[in-house]
């Protein structure tokens, strides 16, 4: 029996780490008209479990502000004039792990907020939206391990950054394997109307999906990369526990590389996921972080374990800023970070509370000066349906209100 | 049967408490992570009302009209009428819901509001997890919300009517995705190509914490960009020349084609393929024949059936029967057979059963679920059922202090040999749960520190049976010590099926500082000292606790922190003493064998399905009735559209050949006549690349080949072959012992280069 292995296929001689920066563009792109004070891209970050408030919070004035030694935010400090610090937000709708998770990019409607972008912003680019995880998916698909909706429905994060790869970098741009690919599309989807045509009205709804799913195909394998592909990352299993660092990095490498190649305008980076179960082993830790996230205040050393995890989160996205503000944005304008809203989000507050209350969000890059960064707001109660009209508001969509909130864009964001 | 937890929902009752008034709260690890994993399907996951509301179950089962009258008056009116009908129109927003409404349908409106019931209490409400795309229309305290709620009860204490599976009626038509496992399979059997790609597939949703829901298995763009990748690989790997029934001969080409298209597009498709598909199929075929040879064009054929709708999903649908339902075809019942018995596609005997048309009656298919049954394939079939149920599957990620990938491979061993042994000798579920009889790998066997390995009787006191094995208390522990609550909650959720909810918002669940002198049954005792936690956890822990003789590895300890072990429990008022006792308990519990049998329904049909106690029974039991039940081959449904698959039968040769012939010979092109090469990039990086090339013999005859190649780059290294370069070409040939290719052989060889 011949045998074929994905594994086996993965495997490459390359290093496992890209070279950063490492956009290199084998042409320039079209110029696009960009209105100044008007975001060109959405990058949403998330990490699970709450926090604990009193090591998160900065310390200081709305402008004035530090991250004390030691607090969740310090790796921050490098980027303190790109952030827009949230206290004192709430959630709209939606409470504990898995309410929040179900509310946070939703505020209770069908669509998250990158989709909604996405359909405001996807323009031609091969990708509506991409959605990157790191071991999201352990327990299958559920409100606990999607943040992401369409009409309602899931849209599952590719947690693996090898198909990533391939999915950004395969061999697009033979014009023979093209036609060939179109052919075979257009040969299913006549067979998918076919059978459709024998169903009833509610027996559909799934090859409607598949026919989306198709398109979204179609899309992706008939552009362009702008860019050189860099090498592979090397096979790994990206499912354990212990890799999770390297998918991780490997995740956002590649985010910052599809955004910054015009292959996306919109990007979600979902690490983990609520109830998330990751050992830090890497940093000598044995349990599991949602354990860790209910250590009581008496509990010095798992609050500290706690944190340590939180920590290491903050340097994850301070490599994310890093890599954006050093490359630059081939539409003009500065670097990718000035252009962008890049904007970590959580689904609960104090996590051993399991409640939704000041959530601990955090905006960075002014979306081209639309936000004013640099600054630490207490939103003294706003709701987060606000916040995401904000970010609509961003990228030219002038939403009234979003998701079953009522309460209209946050004014003091800008 | 359900229990009786609907209180812990219900919005005045529940251990909801002000942080200001308690500071202290419990849960090292509360009892969600399985409580609420039930996907975008909340209704799977809402228990039953309090028990003194089931007093009509055993109603009569016909129907009932009466419900009719009180639905209307004291819900659809009151409520759905005014609330709901606006959105939930049948052209309304919401009408891609699961409840659609009808103002001239009573019957109809009754019976969507069955169906979803428990969803009116938390969709209209806002209370659930995923939100209602109304927003939240409804408030306690008033008259609408207390007529949802007599609704509620009152459904669950309707005549069966309308409960899938727990009545044997048909089921709905539908679509049946493969899930990955069966997909892995499937392209197996399909092209003989042993592959890992079904597991590279990004996950499904779990709904009930089961990833093959009929309902939950969508095609995205990523899977569907999964498949895509997939199919190109798989059929450039696949040996089409071996699957050939006939030769391609001059004059020969089409005929040939249209052959190997109507054998494998009816092995595909599971059934036999039409008239039309042939002939689409074959204008693929010929139009990249030509430029590229015989063998890539039938490779194309393949790439395109592997993405099919008809080889993706299986059908479900049935053609229409007297009575106004739809009988499914003899050859969806063999898929039917094949997937829910070996999780694979039919075979030849199957096949041929179904062509013959002799898979529909009782007494064909049960003679086919015995000889399916008596095939190891089957036995996989069980392990992979146990492990769903149980959700064992889960230690294939569990970080653990003193794990190993060994000790994982190990455990998974324990279980699924001995399940198989189980399944095998036709034993009981009492059996599974109580038999001594396991396999030990010895990595296993030294783990817990005995000297005897492989088949071995346990004492059936520190260990004997499911609950004692390695991989369930593994995954049911924490980084580096037991946890009552993981194991009480996998007992009470997946062995009596009775669902949690999660612990309330506003309540601290920070365990009080831990005294690192106390045992771990101390640390979580404290549950029950805080009446705020009691109410769920005393459903969960006092079951769990049956569990501290073993640590977060399995292995059994007789003291812990210099303290005797107290692994004693409480199973709803029975007290044991250990897992062993408690696997007796619930052999004796018609909650736990209601359970299991609902468990196998539910995993073998994709959908909600319910069960009654029947005693102990067979372990595979429920897997052989399940073909013998109503649903398994009857449908409900709307009227079909056309029917385009008009033939019904295997095309004959006669007919492929007139196919062929009104088509039209076609001459293949390629560059070396007879010889065909593909080339794939094993590796790749900035600098460089390699790959490997495979050079197939399409004739019957002894040929020397030779290939021309456009490679973008410089070739460093070449074994197994030589190369010239002529203009833009490279020009291969074999060496000394591959220069020659006798008939439909083949060689391979490869190179690398730099870019």
């Amino acid at each position: 029996m011949n045998e074929l292995s994905r594994r086996r296929l993965l495997v490459t001689g390359a290093s496992s780490i890209f070279a950063a920066p490492f956009v290199r563009l084998l042409s320039s792109p079209a110029r696009a008209t960009t209105d100044s004070g008007r975001a060109r891209r959405l990058l949403v970050f998330f990490t699970p479990n709450g926090t604990i408030h009193n090591h998160w919070r900065p310390t200081g004035s709305t402008s004035e502000f530090t991250f004390s030694a030691g607090s969740v935010l310090e790796p921050l400090n490098a980027h303190k004039d790109q952030l827009l610090i949230l206290d004192g937000m709430d959630f709209s709708t939606g409470s504990n792990h898995e309410g929040g998770m179900a509310a946070m990019l939703t505020a209770g409607g069908m669509h998250s907020i990158d989709q909604v972008v996405a359909d405001h912003i996807g323009g031609e680019s091969r990708f509506s939206s991409l959605e990157l995880g790191a071991q999201t998916s352990l327990w299958g698909g559920s409100v606990q391990t999607r943040m992401c909706y369409r009409d309602g429905n899931f849209v599952t994060p590719d947690d693996s950054p090898h198909n990533v790869f391939d999915r950004m970098f395969g061999d697009i741009g033979d014009p023979v394997l093209l036609s060939r690919r179109q052919r075979l599309l257009d040969i299913n989807r006549a067979e998918i109307n076919d059978l459709r045509g024998r169903l009833g009205m509610e027996e559909r709804h799934l090859l409607d999906a598949h026919l989306a799913g198709l398109d979204a195909v179609e899309r992706a394998i008939s552009g362009d990369s702008l860019c050189e592909s860099p090498a592979a990352p090397a096979y790994y299993d990206p499912m354990q526990n212990d890799n999770f660092p390297l998918v991780a990095q490997h995740q956002m490498d590649l985010a910052v590389q599809a955004l910054a190649c015009g292959m996306t305008n919109v990007l979600t980076l979902q690490l983990s996921h609520t109830v998330g179960p990751t050992v830090f082993s890497w940093l000598g830790q044995t349990e599991g972080h949602h354990s860790l996230s209910h250590a009581a205040d008496t509990d010095t050393t798992n609050v500290a374990n706690f944190i340590a995890c939180e920590r290491w989160y903050a340097e994850q996205f301070a490599y994310l800023l890093d890599q954006m503000s050093t490359t630059t944005d081939p539409l003009g304008g500065g670097s990718m970070l000035d252009t962008t809203v890049v904007f970590w989000a959580q689904e609960l507050g104090d996590g051993r509370m399991h409640t939704c209350e000041s959530v601990p969000w955090i905006l960075a890059g002014s979306g081209d000066g639309f936000f004013r960064t640099g600054r630490y707001l207490d939103l003294e109660g706003a709701t987060h349906d606000g916040v995401l009209t904000s970010i609509a508001h961003a990228f030219g969509l002038e939403l009234e209100a979003f998701g079953t909130g009522t309460t209209g864009p946050v004014s003091v964001l800008r | 049967m359900k229990g009786a937890w609907w209180w812990l929902l219900a919005p005045t009752v529940g251990c909801a408490i002000d942080k200001a008034s308690s500071g202290v709260g419990t849960a090292e690890e509360e009892t969600t992570e399985d409580a609420t994993d039930s996907g975008d399907e909340p209704t799977d996951s809402v228990p039953d009302p309090e028990p003194g509301s089931e007093s009509s179950t055993d109603t009569d089962d016909s129907a009932c009209p009466e419900d009719v009258e009180v639905f209307e008056t004291r819900v659809w009116e009151p409520v759905l009428s005014t609330h709901c009908y606006g959105c939930h129109a049948a052209d309304g927003i919401a009408q891609s819901t699961r409840m659609v409404l009808d103002e001239s349908d009573m019957l109809s409106n009754l019976r969507a509001a069955t169906v979803v019931r428990d969803l009116l209490l938390v969709k209209p409400t806002g209370l659930d997890a995923v939100g209602h795309g109304g927003g939240t229309l409804v408030w306690p305290e008033t008259d609408a919300w207390d007529a949802l709620e007599f609704w509620v009860d009152w459904t669950h204490g309707l005549c069966d009517l309308f409960e899938d599976g727990c009545i044997d009626e048909p089921t709905p038509r539908r679509l049946w995705r493969l899930d990955h496992e069966q997909y892995e399979r499937t392209v197996t059997d399909l092209l003989g190509v042993s592959t890992d790609y079904g597991e590279h597939l990004a996950p499904d949703t779990a709904v009930d914490g089961y990833r093959n829901d009929a309902e939950a298995l969508v095609i995205s763009g990523l899977l569907a960009d999964q498949y895509r990748n997939a199919a190109e690989d798989l059929a450039s790997v696949a040996d089409i020349a071996d699957m050939l029934t006939c030769t391609p001969s001059d004059g020969q080409m089409t005929q040939c084609a249209a052959t190997f298209i109507e054998e494998f597009g009816s092995r595909a498709f599971r059934r036999p393929i039409a008239v039309g598909e042939v002939e689409t199929y074959l204008e693929l075929w010929a139009e990249i024949a030509e430029e590229d040879g015989f063998f890539e064009g039938l490779r194309w054929v393949v790439t395109g059936m592997l993405q099919s709708p008809h080889f993706l999903y299986r059908s479900e649908l049935g053609t229409e029967a007297d009575d106004g339902n739809f009988a499914l075809t003899d050859w969806e019942i063999a898929s039917e057979l094949s997937y829910l018995i070996w999780g694979t596609m039919p075979d030849t005997e199957l096949f041929e059963a179904a062509d013959n048309n002799v898979l529909n009656t009782p007494d064909q298919i049960g003679a086919q679920v015995d000889r399916l049954m008596s095939d190891d394939r089957a036995l996989n079939t069980t392990t992979q059922f146990v492990d769903a149920w149980l959700q064992l599957d889960r230690i294939e990620s569990i970080a653990r202090v003193g794990w190993s990938a060994d000790l994982r491979e190990a455990m998974q061993e324990q279980t699924h040999e001995t399940v198989k042994e189980i399944a095998r000798t036709d034993q009981s579920l009492t059996d599974l749960m109580l038999s001594p009889t396991t396999y030990l790998p010895e990595t296993l066997a030294d783990h817990y520190g005995t000297d005897t390995s492989g088949w071995v009787d346990q004492d059936g006191e520190t260990y004997g049976g499911l609950l004692t094995h390695g991989s369930l208390l593994s995954v049911y522990a924490l980084g580096e010590s037991s946890s009552p609550v993981h194991r009480g909650v996998v007992v009470r959720e997946r062995m009596l099926c009775e669902e949690l909810p999660p612990p309330p918002p506003n309540l601290d669940t920070s365990p009080p500082a831990a005294d690192a002198d106390g045992t771990t049954r101390e640390k979580y005792e404290v549950h029950s000292s805080l009446s705020e936690c009691a109410g769920c956890h005393s459903l969960i822990d006092p079951i769990g606790f049956g569990f501290e003789h073993y640590d977060h590895l399995g292995r059994w300890r007789t003291e812990e922190v210099g303290q005797p072990i107290d692994a004693s429990g409480d199973l709803d008022g029975l007290i044991f003493e250990g897992a062993p006792e408690l696997s007796q308990l619930l052999t004796e519990e018609p909650r736990f064998r209601a359970c299991f049998v609902e468990s196998w329904r539910r995993w073998g049909s994709g959908r909600h399905a319910c069960a009654d106690d029947e005693g102990d029974v067979q372990f595979t039991g429920p897997l052989r009735e399940l073909p013998m039940r109503v649903p398994f081959t009857r449908r409900t449904g709307d009227s079909a559209g056309e029917m385009t698959r008009a033939t019904g039968h295997r095309l004959t040769e006669d007919e492929v050949s007139a196919i062929a012939e009104a088509f039209g010979e076609v001459l293949p092109g390629g560059a070396t006549s007879g010889i065909e090469f593909t080339l794939i990039e094993s590796s790749t990086w900035t600098t460089g690349f390699c790959a490997d090339a495979t050079v197939t013999n399409t004739t019957d005859s002894l040929v020397v080949w030779e290939s021309r190649e456009e490679i973008m780059g410089t070739i460093t290294s070449i074994w197994n072959a030589e190369y010239r370069i002529e203009g833009d070409e490279h020009v291969f040939t074999g060496v000394e012992w591959n220069a020659e290719l006798p008939g439909f052989g083949s060689t391979t060889f490869g190179f690398c280069g730099a870019r």
